[in-house]
């Protein structure tokens, strides 16, 4: 994605004349986007703008799309081997500044260091990202404001009540836009919205042993991972092999992996190397706010929610963190 | 001069590149170890490991063993899924390969120290490359002593290689844990055998250690309390690993990656706050 | 492979539902083409017994001592002996006696005058008694699961499935939490790896395939009281299924807890904790005569 240096300035698209943008983002692939079943917002492919829902936060994340849960790695037949060479074009509709920093953070660990991951490249390449800014707070579980998000999509879209202001902010969304001719709007700026729920400090390293607030949040642990498969930026993975009855050919598979699992970590032989609840939890907050950063210099976590939202017991771990860091002051 | 390496540490192979080759020679080591050899030419360090595949069966990270341009071994104890399966290969079965991966022995930065090896069991496949290398260069290093640990006879790794190794001047010392019937080995743990000249000071030595994980943690001990520093010793570590390439998250040590920042650790990189060494918390 | 697998498919008491579903398996006849089977009453006509098996697999639970006297034997004649189904792995239905008083059981089937010769006994899942090699859970047993048993031990491979709970599936297919939804799922507590049917039909986990090894019940419970649902509810969703198991997990969950956070006499934990130390200790239960 070749980034634009970021600008206020942007153009005005009338709601009622969305079709148009829907229409020229049609070439750039299917267009997915935050649909509503009645129960659950969740990203899926739609044709008209009447389809979606633009209030809320969806509920699962988008990484489906380029992060497949079962990723096809090679096809074996006892003779050759052959590798995924089509990927598919998608455009991802509505992603909010939360999922959509998600994505760099995966480009950081698949592309930006060697070797590439060959098919979330193939994958990758294939998206243009249409971001919509958050006015309000979506939901008492976001602290996005916390995670030092920055601008990273193909075009963004400002709410205006009857129309967006619309900008780019890469030479392919710079490209769309010139194909529909629109008026330009001047420069607007938005601020980000903070909501109720915020993280105090995120250098988190100077708590590593203080196991009896870390041990709160795990004693309501029910290793059930749903936090890691709803997280945005959780790409764990697991490679197994399938094979078809005649055991000769097959596939080898990259599923989705949750380091919340016991399994995660066992060894030939049994041996368990996180093995408490206690260690699995703080490794997952510990990954995203120490050790990624360390090694990529950004965090990992985009605040989105999703792993407080979604956990059957809503193990409030922004609250953990803000009362140890209260203690120490 | 640059060959036309088939696999080179220098050149990385995502997951999905696999490579597919036969088996050129396979020894029977030991009623559990094979010793399987592929001649191609592979640019590698001793202490880095291939990931191997059988299809269908899965993938598994299994370290060199050998220290050529020429070719290279490895050597499988059977004991998980694929590791039984690739002890009953033969000559010509074919396996897949992508490699070689992770951190190995950086025998070059210590030209002109004393260098000690102590392993034990299987351990002893991954350092047998560093001891090939410290026998080609062999006067480059001042004293060299081997410590190696094994069951029984019956689990005795590379004997074979011994004779030349003590011809070069190097020590090696072998201790059997069950019982012994050589006179040449004594009787007990690994720890037994460390009180010698060459351990007494650690001026100017380097240590290293590959075996399973309370081996590694009582040998540190031994060598921290004779006097040795933390940035002396380096350890060898064994975790699940799917991608080895530092993504899959599988391997991850207290945010260090077994298969890029490791295998090879030097002590002090974890040493006792790291999970797996750390006493678990309440 | 020189010589084919010797298998044989056997049940004791149950629904043979199990048993049905090998042969709804729609590779079955690969998978024949592959083994020698040398015995499965439902589905042939000539059945080998009393020999030498590779792979026995049992479907049942142990209601009566012929079912013991027909386990053990079986246990003898193979190699390997698989658990098939709800019944042989943790008890199923069957074993819902276990949470029961038995007179009250009886009197409810039985007339007055038949009591007095009466002596039921405990229903309990195949391993209270002998070794079990492998399991394939469900009610029925998942076909999805038996396929890839077939097919890893064809390969030679150990079989294992990787513990991880209902929930991780439920996300892979985006059904949303029914938890979430007010409903009590078995879910998070519940073994997964059975494409999630049943929540993502709208009907909630009923932890037919016993339970995820490592399940946090002190937490589910707290969080499913918090929710509104009383004790009974939470007994009788965990009794269905497998609750023989699941009583047993618990103790060991309780026992495995300091002095200083066991909670009060009536909780969840203690509910169960009692059954299985009075009544579901392993192998000794006072009806099976010290067997």
């Amino acid at each position: 994605m070749n980034r634009l240096q970021h600008s206020s300035d942007g153009l005005a698209l009338g709601k009622d004349q969305m079709h148009r943008l829907l229409d020229a983002l049609k070439e750039y692939g299917e267009l997915i986007g935050p649909v509503h079943d009645g129960q659950w917002l969740r990203m899926q492919t739609f044709s008209k703008y009447e389809e979606l829902c633009l209030k809320g936060i969806s509920w699962f994340t988008s990484k489906e799309y380029f992060f497949p849960q079962r990723q096809v790695l090679f096809q074996f037949d006892g003779h050759s081997l052959t590798r995924q060479e089509e990927f598919p074009k998608r455009v991802l509709f509505g992603l909010r500044l939360c999922d959509l920093n998600a994505i760099a953070v995966n480009d950081k660990l698949f592309l930006e260091q060697e070797p590439q991951h060959r098919e979330y490249k193939g994958y990758r390449e294939g998206l243009t990202l249409v971001g919509l800014w958050c006015d309000e707070v979506q939901d008492k579980y976001c602290f996005c404001s916390s995670m030092e998000l920055e601008h990273f999509y193909d075009i963004c879209l400002y709410d205006r009540g009857d129309y967006y202001h619309i900008k780019a902010g890469s030479e392919k969304g710079q490209e769309i836009l010139e194909k529909l001719q629109l008026l330009p709007n001047g420069p607007y700026e938005k601020e980000f919205p903070t909501g109720e729920m915020k993280l105090s400090t995120k250098d988190i390293a100077k708590f590593f042993d203080k196991n009896q607030v870390w041990q709160k949040g795990a004693k309501e642990c029910l290793s059930c991972g749903d936090c890691t498969t709803l997280c945005p930026t959780c790409m764990c993975f697991d490679v197994q092999d399938e094979v078809e009855v005649d055991l000769t050919k097959g596939f080898r598979i990259q599923k989705w992996d949750s380091c919340m699992y016991k399994d995660f970590t066992l060894v030939a032989g049994g041996h368990v190397y996180r093995n408490t609840r206690l260690n699995r939890f703080k490794h997952r907050i510990y990954h995203k706010l120490v050790y990624f950063p360390q090694k990529f210099e950004r965090y990992m976590c985009t605040g989105c929610g999703r792993c407080i939202r979604g956990c059957p017991t809503k193990i409030d771990w922004i609250g953990l963190v803000n009362e140890m860091e209260g203690e120490t002051q | 001069m640059s060959k036309d390496y088939i696999f080179s540490k220098e050149r990385h192979m995502d997951e999905s590149d696999v490579k597919m080759l036969t088996v050129d020679k396979v020894t029977q080591q030991t009623d559990e170890e094979v010793l399987l050899r592929f001649n191609v030419p592979a640019l590698y360090d001793p202490g880095q490991f291939f990931q191997v595949s059988l299809f269908g069966i899965g993938e598994a990270p299994i370290s060199i063993c050998s220290c050529s341009e020429d070719y290279f071994e490895m050597s499988v104890r059977g004991v998980g899924n694929l590791s039984k399966q690739l002890c009953q290969l033969k000559e010509g079965d074919s396996v897949g390969l992508r490699g070689p991966y992770g951190n190995g022995y950086h025998l070059q930065n210590f030209v002109g120290d004393s260098a000690i090896v102590i392993a034990g069991g299987c351990g002893v496949a991954p350092v047998r490359g560093v001891v090939q290398y410290l026998k080609e260069h062999r006067n480059d290093y001042k004293d060299i002593a081997l410590f190696f640990g094994f069951r029984a006879e019956k689990d005795i790794l590379f004997e074979e290689d011994y004779q030349a190794w003590k011809e070069k001047n190097m020590d090696v010392d072998v201790v059997l844990s069950d019982k012994s019937s050589r006179p040449d080995m004594k009787h007990g743990l690994i720890t037994d055998i460390l009180d010698t000249p060459i351990l007494q000071t650690n001026e100017k030595k380097i240590v290293f250690i590959c075996g399973p994980p309370p081996m590694i943690k009582a040998v540190c001990k031994v060598l921290l309390d004779k006097g040795f520093h933390k940035d002396q010793i380096y350890i060898s570590e064994e975790r699940q690993m799917k991608c080895a390439v530092g993504r899959c998250g599988h391997c991850m040590i207290n945010g260090k990656y077994c298969c890029t920042d490791g295998p090879v650790f030097r002590y002090d990189e974890l040493c006792e706050e790291s999970e797996g060494y750390k006493e678990e918390g309440k | 492979m020189s010589e084919k697998l010797k298998v044989g498919i056997f049940g004791i008491t149950g629904c043979m539902g199990c048993q049905l579903n090998i042969l709804y398996q729609k590779e079955l006849l690969q998978i024949l083409d592959a083994i020698d089977l040398r015995a499965f009453p439902v589905g042939k006509e000539v059945n080998l017994e009393n020999e030498e098996f590779d792979i026995i697999f049992l479907e049942g639970v142990v209601v009566n001592r012929r079912d013991l006297e027909d386990l053990q034997r079986y246990r003898k004649m193979t190699k390997k002996l698989v658990a098939i189904g709800a019944c042989a792995t943790d008890g199923c239905v069957p074993a819902i006696k276990n949470f029961m008083n038995n007179k009250n059981v009886e009197r409810s089937v039985y007339k007055e005058s038949e009591l007095e010769s009466m002596h039921s006994l405990d229903p309990r899942p195949i391993d209270d008694f002998v070794k079990v090699d492998h399991y394939i859970y469900g009610c029925p047993m998942d076909k999805m699961e038996f396929l890839q048993f077939m097919k890893q031990t064809l390969l030679g491979k150990e079989f294992k499935v990787a513990a991880k709970p209902i929930c991780y599936e439920c996300n892979l297919r985006e059904r949303g939490c029914l938890l979430e939804q007010g409903i009590e799922c078995m879910g998070p507590v519940t073994f997964g790896n059975c494409s999630v049917m049943c929540p993502l039909k709208n009907y909630p986990c009923v932890g037919c395939r016993g339970p995820y090894p490592d399940a946090n019940f002190e937490a589910y419970f707290s969080m499913l009281e918090d929710k509104g649902v009383d004790k009974e509810t939470i007994a009788r969703h965990m009794n269905r299924f497998a609750g023989v198991k699941f009583a047993r997990l618990i103790q060991k969950e309780k026992e495995g807890k300091g002095e200083e956070e066991k909670e009060d006499e009536n909780s969840c934990m203690d509910l169960f904790c009692h059954v299985a130390k009075d009544r579901l200790k392993k192998g000794d239960a006072s009806c099976w005569g010290g067997n």
